[in-house]
This record gives C-alpha cells, sequence and structure tokens, in this order.
C-alpha cells in the first residue's frame, strides 16, 4: 500500500525525464540539444528522487512528497524545450509555477510546513508576484522573454497570446519590475534562513549550513541571469548564467540531500552513542546532561513520573516540577514503559517534528530511565520526610514558647498578684481581724483562677483525661467544650501507644477548631473506629467547605499530616463548596506493616494526569 | 520626712499595677502618685509628678527598666529608684547593679513592710 504512490511518482519522473530528452534532443531551436537533454533529466529526476528518499525516510511530514512533485513540475517545465508553441508556452508558464515551488521548499525546510509569520508572509508575497505579474502576461506577450538555455537561437512565439499586440507596458515596466521583485523575494528569503540559522541549536545548524550554501548560488545566478537578459540580451555570458541558474535547482536538491543525510547521520551515531553510555550513568543528573549533548540541546530537561505523589512529576533531585502545556517554546514528549508513564523529556522547539529520533532515545534510555526513577522516588520521600521533620520541630519550638509565655504571662503573673495579696492580708488582720479575713475569702478564689489556668495548660501539654482515659472519653470532653454541636462515636476502640493516641487527639482537636473558626458549621461528628486497617478518625461538619483545585494548604492541615506523617499515618481531606469537609485520618497500630498507607488522590490531582 | 511618701509605679501588668495601688494605699506614711504602664510614660511624668520612690519592673517591652531607672537616676539622683522583677534577681544582666538604682527586689515581695524597709535606710533589701 505504502509502496505504490512513490513507485507512481517514480515511474512519472521517469517518463517525464524520457520526454524531457525526447524533446530537448529534437529542438530544432537549440544550439546545444545533449547539453539541453541532459540538464533536462537533472532538473527533473535528482529533485524527484531526492524527494522520493526524503519522503520514504519521513513519511509524516510533507517535505518529501512535495519536493518530487516539484521534480514533476520541472518535467512540464523541460517543454520549454520544444518547438512546438503550445508545448513551450506550456514549458514557459510551468518555469515559473515551479519557481514558487521551489521557494515553498527552502522556506519550510525541513519539515515541509511554514511555520512562522515572516516564512508565510514571504511565500504570500512570491505568490503574490506570480499571479499579477507573471501569469497575466502570459495573455498578453507575442514572445516569452529570451534567451533561455533550451532556446537560445529562435524560440517559439507564444501561443496562449489573446491579444494581437504586445503592450509597450510589458517590456518596458512589467519585465524589469517583476526581475527587481523576484531578486527581492529571493533575498528576502535568504535573510530568513540567515535568521533561523543563527538562531539554530548546533545540530540545526548543520542540517541548514548546505542548504542555505545552495540558495545562495540559486540566488546570485538567477539575480546575474535576469538582470543581463533584461539589460543586453545578446552578450554570450546571458546563456552561461542561464545554464548556471538551471543547474541551481538540482544543486538545491543535493543541497537539502546533504542536509537530510546529515541529519540522518547524526540521529544515528546519537542513538549509538546514548545506548552505550546510558547504562553507565547512574545518576539522573548524568543521564540528563548525556541526553541533552545526544540531541544539541542545553535546555532539556528530564522529568520523572512518580504514582501516589501529589504533583506527579518530579526532577532529578526529587523536587516537584510542573511540565509546561501550551508553551510555544518548550516541547513534551513522554516516554511510556512497560509499566506505563515513566519519563518525559522536555525539549527546545528546534526539536519539534523529530518525534521519530526522541521516541528512539528515550527507547535507548528506558531501562536506565527506570532504574533512576526508583533513585528520585527514593529522594523525593527522603525529601518530603526531611522537611515534614523540620516542621515537627519548628512546631515544637513555637509549643514550648507558647507555654513558657502562658505561663509566665498567665498564671505566674496571677500568682505574684497573690502572694502580694496574702502579705496585705496579714498585715490587715493584725490590725482590723474582719476586714483582713474578708481579704483572705477572696484570695481563696482567687487561687481557684490560678488552678483553672494552670489545669487548661495542662491540658493543652496532653490531657490528664487522654492519659488516663483514653481517645474516646478525651474527645467527648472536647466536644462539650466546643461552643457548637460535636458529637462523639467509637467502635472497638481501646488504648494504645502515647504518640498515637496524642497524634489522633490533637489531630481531631485541630479539625474541631478549624470548623468552629472557618466553616461556619453547626455540627460536627468525630468517629473513630479501629476495624481496621489501622486505626481511623474522621471529623465531618456541615459548614462551608472548601474546594476547587487540589488538595488546600494550610498551616494546621500540614501540621496536621506531619503529625500523623512521624507515626506512620496519612491524612485526606474532602470537601467541596457547600458540601462541608471531612479530615480523616489512619495510623497503623501494633502488629500491621508500617509501610504505605494509601491516601486516595483528590480530584485535583486526577485533573493532572490527563496526558 | 514631711507628708506621705509619694509612689510613682511603672509595670506593664495591669493586674500588678492595681494590687500595687492597693498595697501603697494601705501602707500608713505611703500614698500611690500614679500606675503608669510605659518607661516613656514614667519619664514623661516624672518632673510635674515628683515621686519620691519610683518603683519599675525590670522586663517591660519597648523601653527596659533597667534604662527608664538611669534615666530617673541621673535627672533626679536624691530620689529612690528600686527596679522590681519577676524573675530571680540572680538571673539579671549586670547592668542591673550598674545602673544606678537603689535597690532590686522580687515583685512578690511587695508588702508594706518592704515599703517601709526601702525607705527607712534609703534602700536596703536585695542591695546591688
Amino acid at each position: 500500500m505504502r509502496l505504490a504512490p512513490r513507485f507512481a511518482v517514480g515511474l512519472a519522473a521517469a517518463v517525464l525525464s524520457a520526454t524531457a530528452v525526447a524533446v530537448s534532443l529534437s529542438n530544432p531551436a537549440s544550439s546545444e540539444p545533449a547539453l539541453a537533454a541532459i540538464f533536462s533529466v537533472a532538473l527533473i529526476a535528482i529533485p524527484a528522487a531526492v524527494g522520493i528518499y526524503a519522503w520514504a525516510r519521513n513519511p509524516e511530514i510533507p517535505f518529501g512528497k512535495m519536493l518530487a512533485a516539484t521534480g514533476l513540475l520541472w518535467g512540464l517545465a523541460s517543454f520549454a524545450g520544444s518547438g512546438n508553441p503550445e508545448l513551450y508556452s506550456l514549458g514557459r508558464i510551468s518555469h515559473w509555477i515551479a519557481e514558487i515551488a521551489l521557494l515553498y521548499l527552502f522556506l519550510s525546510y525541513p519539515t515541509g510546513r511554514l511555520e512562522r509569520r515572516p516564512e508565510r508572509a514571504v511565500f504570500a508575497a512570491a505568490a503574490l508576484l506570480v499571479a499579477i505579474l507573471y501569469l497575466p502576461t502570459a495573455l498578453v506577450v507575442e514572445r516569452y522573454p529570451s534567451p533561455i538555455p533550451w532556446c537560445d537561437g529562435g524560440c517559439p512565439p507564444n501561443a496562449f497570446a489573446v491579444t494581437g499586440s504586445e503592450p509597450g507596458l510589458i517590456d518596458g515596466a512589467v519585465i524589469p519590475v517583476r526581475s527587481l521583485l523576484t531578486t527581492l523575494v529571493w533575498l528576502s528569503a535568504l535573510g530568513i534562513l540567515a535568521l533561523r540559522l543563527r538562531q539554530a541549536t548546533p545540530l540545526m545548524r548543520r542540517t541548514l549550513l548546505p542548504v542555505l550554501g545552495a540558495a545562495v548560488l540559486r540566488l546570485g545566478s538567477i539575480t546575474a541571469y535576469l538582470l543581463l537578459r533584461d539589460l543586453s540580451p545578446g552578450a554570450g555570458s546571458v546563456e552561461a548564467l542561464g545554464w548556471l541558474a538551471m543547474l541551481s535547482i538540482p544543486i538545491m536538491a543535493l543541497g537539502f540531500l546533504l542536509g537530510l543525510l546529515d541529519w540522518r547521520l547524526y540521529e544515528a551515531s546519537a542513538l549509538q552513542r546514548l545506548t552505550v553510555e546510558a547504562a553507565a550513568k547512574g545518576e539522573p543528573r548524568e543521564l540528563r546532561a548525556l541526553i541533552a549533548e545526544a540531541l544539541g540541546d542545553p535546555s532539556l530537561e528530564l522529568c520523572y513520573w512518580i504514582p501516589g505523589t501529589p504533583g506527579a512529576w518530579h526532577d532529578a533531585d526529587g523536587r516537584r516540577v510542573e511540565l509546561p502545556e501550551d508553551d510555544p517554546e518548550r516541547c513534551v514528549f513522554a516516554i511510556t514503559g512497560g509499566n506505563g508513564r515513566a519519563a518525559a523529556i522536555v525539549h527546545d522547539n528546534a526539536l519539534r517534528g523529530h518525534d521519530a529520533f526522541i521516541g528512539a532515545v528515550g527507547a535507548a534510555v528506558l531501562s536506565t530511565l527506570e532504574n533512576q526513577r526508583l533513585t528520585t522516588a527514593l529522594r523525593a520521600s527522603l525529601r518530603d520526610a526531611e522537611e515534614s521533620r523540620a516542621r515537627i520541630a519548628a512546631a515544637a519550638d513555637e509549643e514550648r514558647e507558647r507555654i513558657e509565655r502562658d505561663l509566665h504571662d498567665g498564671a505566674q503573673q496571677q500568682l505574684v498578684t497573690l502572694r502580694i495579696n496574702l502579705e496585705l492580708a496579714a498585715e490587715l488582720i493584725s490590725e482590723n481581724g474582719g476586714v483582713g479575713a474578708r481579704r483572705l475569702r477572696g484570695l481563696g478564689s482567687e487561687v481557684d483562677g490560678v488552678l483553672d489556668e494552670i489545669r487548661a495548660l495542662a491540658r493543652g501539654i496532653y490531657p490528664p483525661l487522654l492519659a488516663d482515659s483514653g481517645l474516646e472519653e478525651a474527645l467527648r470532653a472536647a466536644a462539650l467544650r466546643a461552643p457548637l454541636r460535636a458529637s462523639v462515636s467509637a467502635t472497638d476502640v481501646g488504648r494504645y501507644p502515647r504518640k498515637v493516641e496524642s497524634a489522633i487527639y490533637f489531630c481531631c482537636l485541630e479539625a474541631l477548631q478549624n470548623a468552629t473558626k472557618h466553616a461556619r458549621a453547626r455540627s460536627i461528628s468525630i468517629n473513630l473506629s479501629d476495624v481496621g486497617p489501622g486505626l481511623q478518625f474522621e471529623v465531618c461538619d456541615d459548614g462551608v467547605g472548601f474546594g476547587g483545585n487540589g488538595t488546600p494548604t494550610g498551616s494546621g492541615l500540614t501540621h496536621m499530616r506531619d503529625r500523623l506523617a512521624a507515626v506512620g499515618g496519612a491524612l485526606e481531606i474532602c470537601s467541596a463548596p457547600g458540601k462541608g469537609t471531612a479530615i480523616r485520618g489512619r495510623v497503623p497500630v501494633a502488629g500491621e506493616s508500617v509501610a504505605l498507607i494509601q491516601v486516595r488522590p483528590s480530584r485535583g490531582e486526577a485533573a493532572a494526569s490527563r496526558w | 520626712m514631711q507628708g506621705n511618701v509619694r509612689v510613682l509605679t511603672v509595670d506593664d501588668h495591669l493586674p500588678f499595677l492595681r494590687v500595687a495601688h492597693e498595697v501603697i494605699e494601705a501602707t500608713p506614711g505611703f500614698e500611690p502618685a500614679r500606675e503608669v504602664s510605659s518607661g516613656a510614660e514614667a519619664l514623661a511624668l516624672a518632673d510635674t509628678l515628683d515621686p519620691d520612690l519610683t518603683l519599675i519592673d525590670v522586663n517591660m517591652p519597648e523601653m527596659s527598666g533597667i534604662e527608664v531607672a538611669r534615666r530617673l537616676k541621673q535627672a533626679r539622683p536624691a530620689k529612690l529608684v528600686v527596679l522590681i522583677s519577676s524573675t530571680d534577681p540572680g538571673e539579671l544582666p549586670p547592668s542591673v547593679r550598674t545602673c544606678g538604682a537603689d535597690a532590686v527586689v522580687r515583685k512578690q515581695d511587695l508588702g508594706p513592710a518592704l515599703l517601709r524597709r526601702l525607705v527607712r535606710a534609703g534602700g536596703p533589701g536585695e542591695n546591688p
């Protein structure tokens, strides 16, 4: 199926070449029929052959097809070597069309698509030029401009002229103007390529350079030819320049070929190198450097997919990264391994369209990548653990300072005042017994106040009720103290190690406070259960909820996560605007494996993993 | 001495200012001139009020009690300036001794007996 179109094009090229040879050899007006025949074949066969090769190599881009088509177009143009006026005129017109095609190829190399505005603008200008200043003249001129390499002697007249005589405007104004504009168009195209060269990665430069060289040749020869032909048509060098201009076309095709072959060579050597060297790169950073060098893109990034973590993409050091989406300067290529998505290469625009190559790169380094994902996953979790530890330590310090402040400002000050009052009371008693006794009784209630204050403080550190009776009782007491309706239910809940009960108690307390302060809830329910796996708590409120995108952060919630993580547990938050909030946590208890209590991803994370 | 000993108390804790006022009032021979909660206020009032005894808390937020004591003593060396502290006097910085204050006492020891002692020998007690 795929063989047939290319075969058909090749056949057509061969047929046209044979026709061109026949036409050239039988043309009485040509002074060098053999040379004309050879040049015609070169004009048709070389672009067609290179086009078919490029088409076969990279079927997903249109460049090859277009180059081959241009070759066939030159086949039509070679009819200009015929003595028959109709064929000759057709050939002359085809020259113009083929010129635009050549310009298009030049601007769209190597993908075959005009990607940017400057290229599209120049091509549009060229098309407009031909449509306005070239094609209409086919209806009015008596003879096409000569000499041309095919008929340097007498060229046949224009067979498509509809008017009887040629307006002087054509020779005087239109032809010089259009020659000038043609030169300008090619000059602009050259300028664009030079700019592309300057901005290109070293890799791209290698493929663009031969094309640039051929284009310079084309521009030079066609400019000189047009100039000389318009100014002094009889000069001998016009003929030579004409041949040169014609020769520049197959040379351009060869320039394209050189660029394509060079790229293939480069791909092959890069892949070879990668396959050999990737296995030795133990460090993710080294692998990234190797791939960046192989693809000639120093800005290349390598990201690893670690499932089960929030924002699953990480860089080589285990830090979370965001993949660029809709960024015109960066492209992302996902590498998929046996277990699904493994990694992604974020690369520069210059490599856009070379998906096959990057895919091969990915495949070459896949096994190394898979190994390094484990390293990266480990680093990521170590990093998380470190940060969590640091936060816990900081929170503990803050707590200590708070206690110290509370003690100093509260209980201590009260005791000072109390002490002074006692002294005063003693003085008063020695003077006036009744007043002193009243004062002493008043002091008694001050002592009660201090006791309450110290009790509250102690509860903040570790509630005696929790220590004596366990989670259910302590949480019931906390629910009673809460300013809104709060209920507590417990299933199979017994006693657990101090740090487990403490972690769960304070998480529930924090959730309770959040619901009271922020959620504007009317009622809260706290549920404990040890049906397994692990000891689970849940605090649900009917408040305003929070939501939108992803898991919410806030220092209180982070604190809860850290507290649970410190005893091997995990936190889960379900909330939606208007639907209340449920905060759930789970802690492993004795006898269960500590590792990997999984938390179901929230809505936000599911959205992020869509590609 | 003629008249009552007029006492200015400087402390950022309002409950203490209240109880100090009561103690001073209940002590014969003493009268509370004013209670202020910052060193700046105390310095501003020193001239107009002319207290015979000034009690200053060492630990105050904006201006340290030690600094206030130093300035008051410089301006009016004949009047008594006593530093009061809620921490153990042994844990106070050395500048407490060099600032010129007449004495350093514990807050909780404030009472009629202490006031009398301070005034009697112009500042016995925990003499620096």
